[in-house]
């Protein structure tokens, strides 16, 4: 214990034995429970009043929680009511459609509620990390909150596109070696037809898990029960004032933990064990770079996933696979190709992979890398079998803040600055002759000013980048 | 609520209330401010007693009450936290020395965020562990940790106690012994 800790504790003693309680508390607690009483009431039955109000009249009302961590406000706008003159034409309202208490409607979800800030500057990010997995697709914000310690958003969300309905759960990180923020899906999943609850398990500071469970917003309460026992607790508000949504931190073996949602009408909605091998947590190595090229160009991503499949013996397994591109386009003998990672749902790691195809082409190209470092300053993928030509294509795909790649087709020569594709966002494509490919041509990559003294992010043999999964020759 | 849990409410309010309020003056840094804190604190655990199941944890129960509430509350209120009692005669140790100083610390504590200040008055003054500081925040055991450290961490480059660099009751002990 430092001497500042003693004196602190010494001087908020000193402090606090200065006040003294009044003489009876209890009948001005009681006033304010009785204030607090009645307030509760008045929104619970303002709000019942305006949704029997909407069935018969269109009058829209706008709903918006305007609160941010620590004081939650609800406000209600209601819209002023259509003009009286009666309107024939304008076809009655018709009644919404019941569901049953406390689901998740995707084409309808409830609506956001926690801290604004997340929903307004960091939805954009989570949308255009999502889409690069699922294109065409749109997220809608359900829980957002400011991790305290890292002072960083968090977001869970349902999702709905081509690919079906899903849910999942973002964080904002800063990927490494680069200090712009992305956002990371962490953990995504199907939704399920009907579902009540949304249950997500991460890690916790210091050790053990955080549970963090959404559910409806009107939910009369949600309840934890630690290895399955008798007593249920009340879960945690992560944001005050925000209901339908709940937290816990435990240590050790949740396997047993169950979790239930009590809906506003009283009927037990869901009541489960917590299950947290069942989230689709994507692999730790994925690259938080943008997704580049054209990827309409390239060969179709199925074709790849099938590729990567029947390189684990899994080809049963196919519909596990999830691809992110992060280049595609064409090389100038007219060859499609697209380079990314692919992994299996619930996997770890994954790995590089490119494809090419086109007109002229003897076969597809198919190439597996190892499990991608997390930390490399570039990607290289090599592209041989130019129809009518001797040539290699080289793709290098550098991180997002290089400023130059420089080629040297022999360990003899000087780096020469090489050429982006135009419109390829960063990424170059770089003729290789049958002598670079014998292992003697370098690259040099720099970030920052492109100071080759200070910035250089890599340098070295180019056969370096472009080892294979099982080996490197 | 019937009258036996009336009576046990009144009891355990007459009982904790003093201990309650010293805490709440921490949080909110001012004798107004505190008891209208734990007031609304009580009034809300008033409200829930009949759902409370374990009577033996009632003090953290409105102590974590009383943390939420500070929050919000002082959202809404925003008060300046400066200090305006007259501080007292203390014998023993240099007194005027340690008035000067535990005056600074005060001053230094109401200028920290209020989730840190939380932190510290339930660590420091409440001697609650890490991990009941974090069950009284409804935090992890990492974000205590973290909030701590980063309060102690302003307190000491805190402005207000800068020119004390050379007390050496605010300096940290080192390795090397002389």
């Amino acid at each position: 214990m430092s001497p500042l800790d003693d004196e602190l504790r010494r001087a908020m003693s000193e402090r606090a034995l200065r006040v003294q309680p009044a003489a009876d508390p209890l009948a001005d607690i009681e006033r304010r429970a009785r204030q607090i009483r009645r307030t509760r009431l008045a929104c619970l039955a303002l709000g019942v009043t305006v949704l029997v109000a909407g069935s018969a009249i269109a009058v829209p009302t706008l709903i918006e929680a305007t609160g941010t961590e620590n004081a939650p406000e609800v406000r209600l706008t209601t819209v002023p009511e259509p003009s009286a003159v009666p309107t024939p034409d304008r076809p009655p309202t018709p009644a919404p459609t019941s569901r049953p208490a406390g689901t998740l409607d995707p084409a309808d979800p409830w609506p956001y509620r926690g801290e604004r800030s997340v929903r307004t500057d960091f939805l954009a990010q989570v949308q255009a990390a999502w889409e690069g997995e699922h294109p065409d697709s749109t997220v809608s914000p359900l829980f957002g909150r400011v991790y305290e310690p890292s002072q960083q958003p968090e977001l869970v969300f349902v999702a709905s596109g081509p690919d079906g309905n899903w849910w999942g759960f973002a964080q904002r990180t800063t990927s490494v070696g680069s200090t712009e923020p992305v956002a990371r899906i962490t953990q995504q999943q199907k939704l399920s037809a009907g579902a009540t609850a949304l249950v997500t398990v991460l890690g916790a500071d210091g050790g053990g898990s955080t549970v963090l469970v959404v559910a409806a917003p009107d939910s009369r309460g949600i309840f934890y029960a630690p290895t399955g026992g008798a007593q249920q607790t009340p879960m945690a508000m992560p944001v005050e004032g925000v209901t339908g949504v709940g937290i816990a931190f435990r240590d050790g073996d949740l396997s047993r933990d169950r979790v239930r949602v009590v809906a506003a009408n009283g009927a037990t909605v869901y009541d489960q064990a917590i299950a947290p091998a069942s989230a689709a947590v994507t692999p730790a190595n994925l690259l938080p770079w943008p997704q580049r090229g054209d990827r309409v160009a390239g060969p179709p991503e199925n074709a790849l996933k099938a590729r990567f499949a029947s390189a684990f013996d899994r080809t049963d397994d196919i519909d596990q696979v999830r691809y992110r591109a992060l280049y595609a386009g064409d090389t100038d003998g007219g060859l499609r190709f697209t380079y990314g990672q692919a992994w299996f749902t619930g996997s770890q790691d994954a790995f590089g992979v490119g494809l090419t195809n086109g007109t002229g082409a003897p076969q597809p190209e198919f190439f597996l890398g190892p499990a991608t470092d997390p930390s490399a300053a570039v990607l290289a993928y090599n592209i041989s079998g130019q129809p009518a030509s001797d040539e290699q294509v080289l793709v290098v795909i550098p991180e997002p803040r290089t400023t130059q790649v420089s080629y040297d087709s022999n360990a003899a020569g000087a780096f020469s600055p090489a050429t982006p594709v135009p419109g390829g966002d960063g990424v170059y494509l770089i003729d290789r002759t049958l002598a670079g490919t014998s292992g003697s041509d370098r690259l040099q990559v720099l970030t920052g000013k492109g100071n080759q003294a200070t910035d250089v992010s890599y340098q070295g043999p180019v056969v370096d980048l472009l080892c294979g999964y099982t080996s490197c020759s | 609520m019937d009258d036996q849990g009336r009576e046990d409410f009144r009891c355990y309010v007459t009982h904790r209330s003093p201990a309650l309020l010293r805490t709440a003056y921490l949080l909110t840094g001012n004798r107004a401010d505190a008891e209208d804190l734990l007031q609304t604190s009580l009034a809300k655990t008033y409200l829930a007693w009949d759902r409370i199941r374990e009577r033996e944890a009632l003090d953290g129960y409105v102590r974590r009450v009383m943390v939420n509430t500070q929050t919000s509350f002082w959202r809404r209120r925003r008060i300046d936290e400066r200090p305006t009692e007259e501080l007292p005669e203390v014998a023993g140790r240099d007194a005027t020395a340690d008035l000067d100083l535990h005056d600074a610390l005060w001053r230094a504590l109401a200028g920290l965020p209020r989730k840190q200040r939380a932190a510290v008055v339930l660590r420091y003054y409440e001697d609650l562990s890490e991990a009941e500081s974090a069950q009284a925040l409804g935090v992890s055991v990492g974000a205590v940790k973290s909030a701590t450290s980063r309060a102690l961490a302003k307190l000491r480059s805190d402005p207000v106690l800068a020119d004390r660099t050379d007390d050496p009751r605010l300096t940290l002990p080192t390795g090397a012994q002389p």
